[in-house]
């Protein structure tokens, strides 16, 4: 008996230290990228997208031009942001074909821990009449993502 | 390696040895005929004894009744797996798991994909009677994949003579409203018998403890408690035909599995509020969801000659595997695969040759073991060329047993791979449904490998209470086709995955001990285990974004330095009178040793109670009842890849009770078993929706009967 108490203890003793080894703090010196917007062009508002309502709405037409100014920042080096701009049209049904093809999609490269950049953006003049989505990604040197920025885009005849 | 060499001319020498003795007596030899048959998985578990195992049977699997066989092997130290939902698990062996594990049914290694974190296993739970884990490095009996275990499937006890027995099993889950039914019918006439089994079942959506999860900062809703579009069905048939003399048994298997799986919308890209309204049928499979389905035929063979047995293993695979969803890719058009995302079909065809030979001191196993593959590829997105693959290797591995030093072990393996791939091209369209341009994706690709790998083990019974083993062996694995080649947005998993050709075989070392400690009452083990490798294989944040629509990050396919070390710990003890106590403990670190991080999805530490009783009126082999609590703590994970988030502790409360009578002749067995007996709300590290901050299954109420006819 006395034999099985102490092999019990030793396994509460080794439990006890495997648990202490795993408690050890994530890396806090690579943290996530962050993403600030500065100014949308149009500003960004309260709109019904998809019988839901947004916050974040930019209404514009096709020929006019958008632009995002972002703080983006890091804490050991950034790497690059990705803008792209996709029809919504089906609200994401993507069952229909698109009658327009414009689509946006630009990489841009970054260097630093804090950068600010505007990213403008032309319409163009053919672009279907309908709701976009626009998402903002960053990344770091090490791989770390930002959390993704969204913005529903509405175009306007 | 000169040690590795010198023992393996001990152990042809052992061969000679061995065969130079004068042939057995008959009635030595007649012991091999039935009885062997019955044993017919334990070979390897004889040849690498020096490894840690275990053997779970069916009453066992049938108490823990996971959602999947692979979950149900979770309550050993040292097994967990990786999950999407409940209908898809990967077994996880001392946190390594993908190529590195390596799943075996009847003697045929199981061809699927296996390298996909979201690829589960096509095996009927309800058709496994008896199945065993070996812990540690394999390979050298295995092949290139067994790196961190395998897990065998082993084919049922042959009946006696003359018999007709068979048994029904139902199943129902509250959490998820699975329906299940499984019946099995067996028929034996003079040398001939049959083994039938046919199983369905149905799940729909599973429930989670939260009305609410919160993605890149929203706070997005959950219906009902319910996870959208997660239901899913298997349907699964097979049939078994054996024949047996004294001199040889010869058998062949043939089965099916099929399995369609929803995926939770809101994993493929950024979930939207319209896509978790509640669908109008929750059990219907929407897009997007997995079909898959696995044929096998494997034959198994065996002679018994004085010169020990001859066995041959011959397995011929297809598996088809589709992932079916809307196109993604804007501003392209319409495709003309429609919904097929992803059609992968992989036809493996494998044959083992092997010899078995033992005397009171030495036994020797030796084999030849071939594989060619040929993999098809289709659907609009592209991951994986079309391939060949023929994989060959040829081995040793023989035991010496002395009087007082213990049992030892040695083995050698000589392996050589061939690869070529397709070039991989995608066509584009236009908003018309007319091709506009190729794209290639990869390169055509013709890759030849060869390696040498050794193994050594020493095993020691110590005053029949304590066993001492060690193992020491070399690790060596091909690079898949995927590591090398795949170039495009992984269904579900957001981020661009790519290959890379220049990567190198995975090499290392990998070394275990066990301390196992047993007494007529109670019993205890320790099994720690260090490995170290030289070029492991992962899949790397790059820092760079994919060109590709919606894809995120390019994760590509890297060499580093790594290290893993754990160890297991099980005690089973009677604590007072009837009540029994399993205590286990399993722990994995690794570590990229050129980043200094973990290694990405690693199994957190944790701790399993299980109090269990047993009373004595009713404890034989026929009947019995017993019921267990079972208490679960899972350590923080703190220990992740870059990008990979942390994850916090958890404590979970399982119970369980099963009765068996005995009916006539017949029996019944009722099992209910409660997973998850607070509700408690739990992210889960190795689960594919953890990256979405959505928890685990909660609550759910089991309930299983089994009458055996």
């Amino acid at each position: 008996m006395k034999k099985i108490f102490v092999s019990l203890l030793g396994i509460s003793a080794f439990s006890f230290f495997l648990t202490a080894c795993t408690k050890s703090e994530p890396d806090p010196s690579n943290q996530k990228p962050t993403i600030e917007i500065l100014r949308t062009l149009p500003v960004a508002g309260t709109g019904i997208v998809c019988e839901e309502t947004h916050d974040n709405v930019l209404i514009a037409h096709p020929g006019e031009t958008l632009e995002i100014e972002m703080k983006l920042k890091d804490d050991h080096g950034l790497s690059q942001y990705k803008i792209e701009i996709h029809e919504n049209a089906d609200c994401h049904d993507h069952d229909h074909r698109p009658l327009s093809e414009w689509y946006y999609s630009n990489v841009v490269d970054l260097s630093g821990t804090e950068s600010t950049k505007t990213e403008v953006i032309s319409i163009p003049d053919d672009a279907e009449i309908a709701p976009y989505h626009i998402e903002i990604k960053l990344i770091d040197e090490s791989g770390m993502e930002s959390d993704e920025l969204e913005y529903n885009l509405v175009l306007e005849s | 390696m000169p040690r590795i060499l010198i023992l393996s001319i001990l152990s042809l020498w052992g061969i000679h040895q061995a065969v130079a003795q004068e042939l057995l007596p008959d009635s030595l030899m007649e012991s091999h005929s039935l009885e062997e048959v019955e044993v017919i998985g334990s070979a390897a578990t004889q040849a690498l004894n020096a490894l840690d195992h275990q053997m779970i049977h069916k009453e066992t699997l049938l108490r823990i009744q996971g959602n999947t066989l692979i979950q149900s092997l979770e309550i050993l130290p040292g097994i967990s797996s990786i999950q999407t939902g409940t209908g898809i698990s990967k077994p996880v062996i001392r946190g390594m798991s993908v190529n590195r594990v390596i799943v075996n049914e009847y003697g045929i290694k199981q061809e699927n994909q296996q390298w996909g974190l979201d690829h589960g296993l096509e095996i009927d739970q309800y058709n496994v009677e008896q199945v065993e884990i070996i812990k540690g490095p394999v390979s050298l009996l295995y092949g290139s994949d067994g790196i961190g275990g395998v897990i065998q499937v082993h084919p049922p006890k042959p009946p006696q003579t003359d018999t007709s027995y068979g048994d029904i099993v139902l199943n129902y889950k509250s959490n998820n409203n699975l329906f299940g039914g499984s019946g099995k019918w067996v028929l034996s006439r003079d040398k001939w018998y049959l083994m039938a089994r046919m199983s369905y079942q149905d799940y729909g959506l599973y429930q989670i403890p939260t009305d609410s999860f919160t993605y890149n900062g929203y706070r997005l809703p959950i219906y009902d408690g319910r996870l959208k579009n997660t239901g899913g069905n298997e349907w699964s048939n097979s049939i078994y035909l054996g024949y047996r003399t004294e001199k040889w048994s010869s058998n062949i298997y043939l089965s099916n599995v099929r399995q369609k799986t929803g995926f939770f919308p809101g994993a493929f890209g950024i979930p939207r509020l319209y896509q978790l309204q509640p669908a109008e049928n929750p059990r219907a499979i929407e897009l997007p969801f997995q079909y898959i389905n696995h044929f096998k035929t494997i034959s198994n063979t065996q002679v018994f000659t004085s010169l020990g047995v001859l066995k041959l293993d011959i397995g011929y695979q297809w598996n088809t595997r589709k992932e079916i969803s809307k196109p993604h890719a804007h501003g392209n058009g319409v495709v003309p695969q429609g919904t097929t995302a992803l059609l992968l079909n992989l036809y493996t065809f494998q044959s083992n040759l092997r010899w078995e030979y033992q005397s009171p001191q030495w036994r020797v196993q030796s084999g030849i073991s071939l594989q060619y593959q040929n993999n098809q590829i289709g659907g609009f997105e592209f991951l994986i060329p079309a391939y060949r693959q023929l994989q060959s290797g040829l081995y040793v591995y023989s035991q010496y047993n002395t009087p007082g030093a213990g049992n030892f072990s040695a083995g050698i393996r000589y392996d050589i791979a061939h690869q070529s791939a397709d070039e991989g091209t995608v066509i584009i369209y236009d908003s018309t449904g007319e091709e506009i341009r190729d794209q290639n994706r990869s390169p055509e690709w013709h890759k030849r490998y060869h390696n040498l790998s050794g193994a050594l083990g020493w095993k020691k019974d110590i005053d029949h209470n304590w066993i001492l083993s060690a193992n020491l062996g070399t690790a060596f694995r091909v690079p898949m086709i995927n590591e090398l080649l795949a170039n495009g947005v992984h269904h579900g998993s957001f981020r661009h995955e790519m290959g890379d050709t220049s990567l190198l075989p995975e090499k290392g070392w990998m070394a275990d001990a066990g301390i196992d400690y047993h007494n007529h009452t109670w019993h205890a083990s320790l099994t720690p285990f260090i490995n170290y490798f030289s070029n492991y294989i992962y899949l790397h944040p790059s820092g760079r974004f994919s060109s590709l629509p919606e894809a995120g990050q390019i994760y590509q396919y890297k060499n580093t330095s790594a290290l893993y070390w754990g160890a297991e710990f099980l005690i089973d003890y009677p604590v007072w009178r009837q009540f029994f106590l399993t205590h286990s403990l399993e722990y994995v670190y690794n570590e990229n040793m050129e980043t200094g991080n973990g290694l990405p999805f690693t199994p957190p530490m944790s701790v399993m109670t299980e109090i269990s009783w047993k009373p004595y009126w009713n404890r034989n082999q026929d009947e019995g009842f017993q019921c267990a609590v079972t208490g679960h703590y899972f350590a923080p994970q703190n220990r992740v890849d870059i990008n990979e988030p942390v994850t916090d502790g958890y404590f979970l409360f399982h119970a369980s009770a099963s009765w068996k009578k005995k009916i006539n002749q017949d029996y019944m067995s009722f099992f209910i078993k409660i997973n998850n007996l607070f509700d408690t709300y739990y992210l889960n590290n190795m689960s594919r929706y953890r990256i979405l901050n959505i928890p685990e299954q909660g609550f759910n109420l089991q309930f299983l009967v089994r009458y055996e006819f």
